[in-house]
């Protein structure tokens, strides 16, 4: 898949082209379900965010102050959607630990004992952890402005974080092997 | 497993082989949301919302909101599955009630005042059609 430049394809969708959307929609679905998903929301819940979120950014496409920007700005606005829902829901506060979803980590069905190994040492690191290296795994490449605004880390940590959860997940590893 | 132990790089390539792409189901939420770009309308976001006291008779209190665009600006009160506003300055408009069930439609009165009943549950967004060929749409609203 091409990599178009972010800002480009809002300015792009913002003058009506449908394929600049479905390339953004692409990029940043899984950004958007996996802040859902820190919620502990899930279901309808999450497709409600997710479908706000979307529309939010469609009404604003002309709009935006900084399209290049459009997946950090996504990303905040998820949160804030996020948290509506819960409001919404009557729940004080997120819950603690993400809740079993569609996108989660489980086994593909492959005969190598290292995935089943990783897979199995990613259910026992923090969840913060798991999101942060989903979001680093999947296929579309998201910025570090992009990781920073979806878990609400500084811009500057996001690299040593990564190294962090990465450095869990061997140890977790040794202790599974 | 000492002595081989995975690089960096190679444990992010078994990652990616665990978490599965994302649905169909979630893209098409993304998707759709295109169909609702109404590039030559002007926005009126959000500007407050308060909540009436609940009325002790119908259970649900009602909600006001108030959404100011560029040059118009619009109140609305959301009570159970209705809504009624009131466009000012006042001005004839054609309104639509815009959501992902489908669009349903109204007029102002001379006075810019419109009422719609059977509102669906869920998001919501309201266009008017000025009689300047202008529109402008509300920022969606969960109701």
């Amino acid at each position: 898949m091409n990599h178009e430049d972010t800002g480009d394809l809002v300015r792009r969708a913002g003058q009506g082209d449908a394929d600049a959307w479905r390339i953004l929609v692409g990029r940043y679905s899984r950004l958007l379900c996996a802040i859902a998903r820190s919620y502990g929301l899930s279901g309808a819940d999450a497709d409600d965010v997710m479908q706000t979120t979307w529309l939010r950014l469609v009404e604003r496409l002309t709009l935006l102050r900084d399209p290049a920007r459009a997946g950090a700005w996504l990303a905040v606005t998820a949160r804030r959607e996020s948290m509506a829902t819960l409001r919404r829901l009557g729940r004080e506060r997120p819950l603690k630990g993400p809740g079993p979803s569609v996108t989660g980590p489980h086994h593909v069905v492959f005969g190598r004992d290292l995935a089943a190994s990783v897979a199995t040492a990613l259910e026992a690191i923090p969840p913060r952890c798991r999101e942060l290296l989903e979001l680093f795994a999947g296929s579309q490449r998201l910025s570090y402005a992009e990781i920073s605004a979806a878990l609400e880390i500084p811009i500057g940590s996001v690299g040593p974080t990564r190294a962090r959860c990465l450095t869990r997940l061997r140890r977790q590893l040794d202790g599974v092997a | 497993m000492s002595g081989e132990r995975p690089t960096d790089d190679e444990l992010c390539a078994l990652l990616r082989g665990l978490f599965p792409p994302v649905s169909d189901r979630v893209l098409a939420l993304g998707q759709t949301a295109f169909s609702w770009f109404e590039p030559a309308a002007s926005l009126a976001p959000l500007t407050s919302e308060t909540i009436a006291a609940p009325s002790g008779v119908r259970g649900d209190g009602s909600r006001l909101l108030t959404f100011s665009g560029p040059r118009v600006s619009v109140e609305i009160e959301v009570r159970d599955r209705e809504i009624v506003g009131q466009l000012a300055p006042p001005s004839a408009a054609e309104v639509i009630l815009r959501s992902p069930g489908g669009e349903r439609g109204t007029r102002t009165d001379e006075a810019g005042s419109f009422a719609l009943s059977g509102v669906p549950t869920g998001v919501v967004s309201l266009l008017f059609r000025l009689t300047d060929a202008t529109s402008v749409v509300t920022s969606w609203i969960r109701v």
